[in-house]
């Protein structure tokens, strides 16, 4: 049916439901892509963290005194199975980290313990616990973190926000149903006699509720796009509001708007959002007319 | 085709508007239904098109009792059915066209078939200069032309027409009574409710009359000769248009 049998496109809904449902989708844009970026990061941080190790020794009394006992904790460390590299922190610039706190001439002063990263290739499956007792063989006071702690309180408040996104997009959605079912069920009832004329003539409901399903998600796709684009826009812009080296530390929105990164499933789930706005509406429609249809006499 | 049998019908707390009504109507018979108004014609043919039900007795519609006829049967019982509503009934943001053309779009015939033979019948019946006209630019007499124009486009089994001639001239009444009278030829069984008894004089069918709710036969079949003149082709153009859509 697409000549409009119903003449649906002079309803005041026609005016409002666009509009509603583009900012709509404009917030289930942005609760996809705040329920994406948090899952990245999770992922991303659950990997680059949780693979790596970072074994602290207390400082040499003397430089060099124990040189041979430190070549052998490199030996075992290298030994660990499924480690990728060893990286010795520099000396230096743990006192140009400290510098800010304790002052430079403090901080150069002070005997700092020897830092290394163990990165491995992926979470390592060792006894960090019996690591550290032999290291503290050699070097009592040896310490061996694995950040899966710190790790943990970060899972979760991504999770957190991941399911917030995920709220606000089912929030969303039923605020879309809700709207287009009023908005038909107020069309239904504004053309009931043209859908009594359309009964007695022979048509069934589905072929009534056709037209107010090609109608609503018309609406849904015209206020989608538009609700999609700006939603894209926004980003676009705080991306560009956001300083270079905050952004590429952060690692936030290049990694959605970069495109590269994000992973192709992720994109296609974000430009998803209006069509799955407006499918929800095309679905809500047909079930609201069917059932305000059952009401009236056939 | 229908079957009244002590069929009555009465609104709740009212009194009955129809009562012990028995007749039949045989499958390609032609019919008047005449009477005063408000004698109950249009009752009478609202429970034929499933637009009321029998408060009592048994209706039979096409060999299906009407109260077991559910919603979902409804459609398909109607598509056999054209109705010539006494107000018409044209979808009033549609053009004659459009209006014409909604029974063969709802039983899904081709946009070909429609723009071939729509304009035909709308030209048959006087409305060539009209096609994309809207109903409130046309006058009354037209609009019932465009209203029987919908009712005999997808060449229905039965035809109910409910004073169908009544804004129209004593010709163009005669005129659109030789139409349905072709389509009766065709095998149409037609019932007209009119209370226009010149024009029930004028053609020889049975003649069923409605008073105070009672329902008697006036006239049967067969009692006086007419003599129906050659009425052109649109009619034919729409039983072609049907067969050839294999309805």
């Amino acid at each position: 049916m697409t000549r409009g049998d119903i003449p649906l496109s002079h309803d005041p809904s026609a005016r409002y439901l666009p509009w509603l449902l583009g900012i709509m989708c404009y917030f289930a844009v942005l609760a996809s892509v705040g329920a994406v970026i948090s899952h990245q990061l999770a992922a991303r941080w659950d990997f680059a963290l949780g693979s790596v190790v970072t074994v602290q020794i207390p400082a040499a009394v003397t430089e060099g005194s124990d040189a041979p006992r430190l070549s052998q904790a490199e030996r075992m460390m290298r030994q660990l199975p499924g480690i990728l590299r060893l990286v010795r922190v520099d000396t230096s610039r743990s006192a140009e980290l400290l510098a800010p706190w304790l002052g430079a001439e403090l901080a150069a002063d002070l005997p700092l313990p020897r830092l290394f990263d163990l990165h491995f290739a992926a979470p390592p499956e060792v006894d960090l616990e019996q690591f550290e007792s032999r290291l503290g063989e050699l070097f009592p006071g040896a310490m061996v973190e694995a950040h899966t702690q710190w790790m943990s309180h970060v899972a979760k408040l991504t999770r957190a926000v991941e399911a917030l996104g995920l709220t606000v997009l089912a929030l969303v959605m039923g605020a879309s149903v809700v709207a287009v079912i009023f908005a038909v069920r107020t069309s239904v009832s504004i053309h009931r006699e043209v859908i009594s004329i359309l009964h007695l003539i022979g048509a069934r409901d589905g072929y009534i509720a056709s037209e107010f399903q090609a109608h609503v998600l018309k609406m849904a796709l015209r206020g989608g796009l538009v609700g999609g684009f700006l939603a894209v826009a926004t980003l676009a812009g705080v991306a560009a509001a956001l300083e270079p080296e905050a952004v590429d530390s952060a690692n936030l929105i290049p990694t959605l708007l970069g495109g590269l990164p994000a992973g192709i499933v992720e994109w296609v789930l974000i430009a998803s959002a209006p069509m799955l706005v407006a499918f929800v509406a095309w679905i809500a429609a047909r079930l609201s007319v069917l059932g305000a249809l059952r009401k009236m006499n056939p | 085709m229908i079957q009244f049998d002590k069929v009555e019908l009465r609104y709740p707390g009212s009194p009955a508007i129809l009562s012990d009504v028995n007749f039949a109507v045989e499958e390609s018979s032609f019919q008047f239904i005449t009477g005063a108004s408000g004698a109950g014609k249009s009752s009478l043919l609202k429970l034929m098109y499933l637009g009321l039900k029998p408060s009592r007795g048994r209706l039979s519609l096409f060999g299906q009792n009407a109260a077991t006829i559910g919603r979902e049967g409804i459609p398909a019982l109607r598509r056999r059915i054209g109705i010539v509503f006494q107000d018409f009934r044209l979808i009033p943001h549609l053009s004659a066209l459009d209006n014409v053309a909604l029974p063969l779009r709802i039983a899904g015939a081709r946009e070909s078939a429609i723009r071939e033979y729509v304009p035909e019948l709308l030209e048959w019946v006087g409305l060539s200069g009209h096609f994309d006209a809207l109903p409130h630019t046309l006058s009354g007499g037209q609009q019932q032309r465009v209203a029987i124009a919908r009712a005999v486009i997808g060449r229905p089994q039965l035809l109910l027409a409910d004073e169908p001639t009544g804004n129209v001239d004593d010709g163009v009444a005669v005129r659109l009574l030789y139409l349905f009278e072709e389509l009766h030829k065709m095998g149409t069984t037609v019932l007209i409710a009119t209370h226009n008894r010149a024009l029930v004089e004028r053609f020889d069918h049975p003649c069923l009359n409605v008073d105070g709710g009672r329902v008697t036969r006036v006239r049967g079949p067969g009692s006086r000769r007419s003599a129906p003149r050659p009425v052109g082709s649109a009619a034919g153009a729409a039983a072609s248009s049907q067969q050839r859509r294999g309805g």
